[in-house]
């Protein structure tokens, strides 16, 4: 009887040494998983700046590529009107001339 | 007996793996959700900044859009102007040409005789001085006749005289005697004196077409 029941507070101290270890190491999970989240926060938070800041290089790039596409179209459209205003120019050139040295000599 | 003792034994060892269990998994639940929660509270304040961070670069990307375009349209004005301006000078060239050649030709004398009332009438008449270049000095003018003009336009009668001093323009200068007020009416003067209103006719003549 005596024998039984010292086997069975061995047994409970095992088992209390199994919990007591299964408590140890749910700690260390706990310990763990608070620094891994205070890394995850940080990870997260920088990767998604990150990527905000690329997205804005991206549209402020995006922005000057499509300003400077209207550019091209405005300056070749200046440099299509210069060739019609010198062939206008070209044409009426002595009318203009004979026309202000009339206004002056009259 | 023996035979229940041992699965008591077994039981209380069995009972504390499985407490034991217990305990790890929900450790590691919790720490999941603990992970996962500040994953996403990460991510909420992230997106707040990065938001800021977008609306500024698209009001950024306005104003580089807006300067390129203000730029442009500046740039695209200045080329069509700086050849108007560029053909307007160039009839004003041929122009200044022209009256300098005129000098040589039959037109000239009448157009230098009206030079001469023309000044004489803004002068108001009176004992004026004539002032021209060396070649002018020679031509036959006759200044009673201009005197005549100048004298009807003005209402003042008036003398004209050839003076000492020479200009070496095209075109003529009349002086009052007392040297106070003088008109210059030089070709250069003139074209100075009217460029503004001369570059606009110009412009009207070249470019009235182009819109």
């Amino acid at each position: 009887m005596l024998e039984s029941f010292k086997a069975v507070l061995e047994k409970e101290r095992e088992a209390e040494k199994i919990i007591l270890e299964a408590k140890e190491q749910a700690e260390k999970i706990k310990k763990n998983a608070q620094e891994k989240a205070a890394a995850v926060y940080r990870e997260t938070y920088q990767k998604t700046i990150a990527e905000a800041k690329r997205k804005s290089s991206e549209i402020k790039e995006q922005a000057k590529k499509d300003a400077e596409a209207e550019a091209h179209i405005f300056i070749k459209r200046a440099e299509k009107l210069k060739k019609k205003i010198l062939a206008s120019a070209e044409q009426k050139f002595s009318e203009a001339v004979n026309s202000i040295l009339h206004e002056i000599l009259s | 007996m023996e035979s229940s003792g041992h699965e008591i034994l077994d039981r209380i060892l069995k009972d504390a793996r499985e407490k034991a269990e217990s305990i790890i998994t929900d450790a590691q639940k919790s720490a999941e959700t603990l992970i996962e929660k500040q994953r996403q509270a990460s991510r909420q304040n992230a997106e707040k900044k990065a938001y800021s961070l977008l609306k500024r670069a698209e009001n950024d990307a306005d104003i580089i859009r807006g300067k390129v375009s203000t730029d442009i349209k500046r740039r695209a004005g200045w080329i069509v102007l700086s050849e108007k301006n560029r053909l307007i000078t160039s009839v004003l060239n041929e122009v200044k040409n022209r009256l300098v050649r005129i000098q040589k030709s039959e037109e000239y004398v009448p157009v230098l005789k009206k030079l001469i009332v023309d000044a004489g009438a803004v002068l108001g008449g009176g004992m004026l001085e004539v002032v021209l270049n060396e070649n002018d000095s020679t031509l036959p003018l006759k200044f009673d006749k201009l005197e005549k003009e100048v004298s009807d336009r003005s209402g003042a009668q008036t003398q004209l005289k050839f003076s000492e001093q020479k200009t070496k323009a095209v075109g003529v200068i009349v002086k009052t005697i007392d040297d106070r007020i003088f008109v210059d009416n030089t070709f250069e003067a003139i074209l100075r004196r009217r460029e503004r209103e001369l570059r606009l006719k110009i412009a009207r003549i070249l470019f009235s077409n182009m819109g």
